[in-house]
């Protein structure tokens, strides 16, 4: 996401390769961001989560349940926080807790991380960005896990810089 | 109190082991199975999926996977056990682990591999199935159907005479028979609630 950008909406397919079983999990959702610190993160097949991140508070919604968090409070969520932006505005290869490597396609540049801190280099292995040679945004997302287990996550539909209304980030 | 009472409806049933009877596997070995999942266990909530799978001829895999794409556990079924794994460093704790294996081995009637099934007179309109191993004793009821292999409405698990946990199952037809929603209560001093919902394959 680059600095003119001030809001992005999208959609994106989810999918988690489970290595063992040689299955794939395939998740469908809306996504929607606006700048500094307001994110929406639904997924709506196959079942319903919504996740809401206003600036130090946090959402999370099933299909039973609600639950609201302070973000200074817990210090989970936090890094959650910090990993869902950073990844949305693209800047998680300027955090300290990878070391990146660069690389380029024909159709994208991409973007390769490799943990340095003790948490999450016991997850996982590697997280790889996609950017659009056209589109200044993340087309794609891999996050492979030590076990081998892979979730890549795909945008479509993408409008920036659209008006976006502040209801989409109401934690109520 | 209640957990002790509990027994007393099938203490006065006779039961004869009956070799013919059987219960209906939860486990499709041919397919992958898929259920919304959700957890709750004291004042925690967590959601997910969890996927079922028979990996080879004597080994079953149950691995839940938030919304987020998080792998939480892998229970590996094999040789009659259920252990765990791979847990999620935050959720590695003995009690939890255990608790998790117990119950998911009753839910899905892993617990009664290659057990004796005792079948049991009763005068209500159900049948009533009976499976003990040691100190451990599993009740089943379903409707009365002429059938060899029952599938179960409710199975109620005791230790001794107390009652562990209460597992109640929607059954549905869709082409076949198939479980479309199960609920776990376990009692004691931590309580666990698990409600599993079953998610059909679609063409999307």
């Amino acid at each position: 996401m680059s600095k003119a950008t001030s809001s992005i909406e999208s959609d994106f397919v989810q999918e988690k390769n489970l290595s063992v079983l040689s299955e794939t999990i395939i998740s469908k959702g809306h996504f929607v961001f606006k700048k500094d610190n307001l994110l929406r993160w639904e997924y709506l097949t196959p079942s319903k989560y919504l996740i809401v991140i206003n600036k130090e508070k946090i959402m999370i919604k099933d299909e039973k349940k609600t639950s609201k968090y302070d973000m200074n409070s817990n210090k989970v969520f936090k890094e959650i926080n910090d990993i869902m932006l950073s990844c949305v505005q693209g800047t998680i290869f300027k955090s300290n807790k990878f070391k990146s490597s660069y690389y380029e396609s024909d159709k994208y540049y991409k973007i390769e991380l490799i943990p340095q801190v003790k948490n999450m280099k016991e997850t996982f292995k590697k997280i790889n960005l996609y950017f659009d040679k056209n589109v200044t945004s993340v087309a794609k997302m891999e996050m492979v896990e030590v076990n081998e287990d892979l979730t890549s996550i795909e945008f479509s539909n993408k409008k920036l810089n659209a008006p976006i209304s502040e209801n989409n980030f109401m934690v109520k | 109190m209640l957990n002790s009472c509990a027994i007393s409806k099938y203490k006065h049933l006779s039961c004869e082991n009956n070799a013919t009877t059987s219960v209906a596997p939860v486990i499709n070995p041919k397919t992958a199975e898929k259920y919304k999942v959700s957890i709750d266990v004291l004042k925690n909530h967590l959601t997910g999926l969890l996927i079922v799978k028979q990996t080879d001829s004597i080994t079953k895999h149950l691995v839940f996977v938030t919304e987020l794409g998080m792998k939480m556990f892998d229970l590996e079924a094999k040789n009659k056990e259920l252990k765990a794994v791979y847990v999620f460093e935050p959720l590695n704790k003995p009690l939890l682990i255990d608790a998790l294996v117990r119950n998911f081995s009753n839910i899905f009637l892993l617990n009664i591999d290659g057990l004796m099934v005792s079948e049991c007179h009763n005068k209500k309109l159900s049948r009533v199935i009976k499976v003990k191993n040691g100190k451990e004793t599993w009740y089943y009821s379903s409707p009365t159907e002429d059938s060899h292999s029952i599938y179960p409405r409710l199975q109620e698990t005791f230790h001794k005479n107390k009652r562990n946990s209460k597992i109640e199952y929607l059954v549905e037809k869709s082409g076949s028979w198939h479980y479309s929603k199960i609920t776990c209560k376990q009692y004691g001093l931590v309580k666990f609630y698990f409600e599993l919902n079953a998610i059909l394959p679609t063409n999307d």
